[in-house]
């Protein structure tokens, strides 16, 4: 008999342990007159099927949501505003600058979080719907600061933060409506809750191998210094994104309603 | 009323294999049975993520059974349709019933 054990290991980082259990079951049910390879070549055609779609979902919402999100910031004249009030010595208003980057910073977790949910999970499903409609809300605001800070030089500031408060409250009330969606919305808080942690603790950790990286001699690296500092930054990028991903798929099968809960 | 959810055609053939078995209904029966009626073997891996996303949408439940030497002590999984699952069926069948009126497709006239 093949090694039921291992296979059932390698199944459970793809599901449920139960699960898991269950479908080395049904293997072995079904192979035992049969070679083990046909065994491990089933092993293999699970666990490929069991995460495709997690790993389509993965590497879109990865590449698209931050290519979209960072060229969305970048036509909407944000990333331009940003720099220009960051880098000036005439700051217009610094609490306005921090409110337009915490607003761009939540808008790309949401936008990534949202394109990931509705791919693994459908755009039926209530946090998917959720996440997009506060990431697509998150969006509108962004674009109208851009709007409003290249049309009108600056001044409508306070009418457009009042307006992105208003959406902001307008999605909370929303999102505290029903049982499930007051579920689906702390699921979702964890989630951003967790990222927010992870993001200064990936960034120290980057920084300090960064700085290690710095102190090695430059006759022991073979590559150029600068080359390995810009292929850090996406390592802990990704690594951020990883625990994002994580979190939201725990966070949102505990979410799943009680009907299709294992009984 | 709700509007029942779609179905696609392996989903059909599933939830029906699952029905024919009633309570017997586990990922190698079921497969057994598709094959057995549809002469079509389908791969496992189809199998069990159509069944994982069918539970996902509400259509079917699932429970574990006691576990057996024969499958290395380890439980089955059963599976049954829900209500909504049901109705699913029924109105995916419906329209292939509504569609095949008239037609002499499968050797006698469908009045």
């Amino acid at each position: 008999m093949p090694n039921a054990s291992i296979a059932e290991w390698l199944l459970r980082r793809v599901t449920t342990q139960e699960r898991a259990a269950a479908i080395t079951g049904d293997l072995i049910e079904q192979n035992t007159k049969r070679a083990s390879l046909l065994f491990w070549f089933s092993v293999a055609g699970i666990m490929l099927s069991l995460s495709a779609r997690w790993l389509l979902a993965f590497i879109i919402a990865w590449q698209v949501g931050n290519w979209t999100f960072s060229h969305f910031l970048r036509s909407s004249g944000i990333l331009g505003f940003i720099e220009t009030e960051g880098f000036s010595h005439h700051h217009t208003g610094h609490l306005f600058l921090i409110f337009v980057i915490s607003l761009g910073v939540v808008g790309n977790f949401l936008w990534q979080i949202g394109l990931f949910l509705a791919i693994r999970y459908g755009l039926r499903d209530t946090m998917a719907r959720l996440t997009m409609m506060l990431a697509f809300a998150a969006i509108c605001a962004l674009a109208l600061v851009g709007a409003a800070v290249s049309i009108t030089n600056w001044w409508a500031k306070p009418a457009v933060s009042a307006i992105c408060i208003f959406a902001m409250l307008i999605g909370a009330i929303f999102s505290l409506l029903t049982a499930q969606r007051r579920k689906v919305t702390q699921a979702l808080t964890g989630t951003l809750f967790v990222t927010a942690l992870a993001v200064p603790v990936c960034g120290s950790m980057s920084g300090l191998l960064m700085y290690l990286i710095s102190k090695i001699p430059q006759w022991a690296i073979h590559t150029p210094r600068s080359l390995v500092f810009t292929s850090v930054f996406p390592v802990f990028n990704m690594l951020i994104f990883l625990i994002e991903i994580s979190v939201c798929t725990t966070m949102h099968d505990r979410t799943s309603p009680k009907d299709t809960v294992e009984i | 009323m709700a509007k029942p959810l779609s179905l696609g055609e392996f989903e059909q053939i599933v939830l029906l294999a699952i029905l024919r078995l009633g309570d017997n209904a586990y990922g190698v029966a079921i497969r057994s049975e598709i094959t057995l009626c549809t002469g079509r073997q389908p791969a496992p891996g189809a199998l069990y993520t159509t069944l994982d996303r069918m539970q996902e949408k509400g259509i079917v439940r699932s429970w574990f059974g006691d576990a057996t030497p024969q499958r290395g002590g380890r439980p089955k999984r059963f599976f049954a349709l829900t209500k909504s699952g049901h109705a699913a069926l029924v109105s995916a069948q419906q329209a292939y019933q509504n569609m095949l009126r008239g037609l002499d497709l499968l050797g006698e006239p469908n009045a």
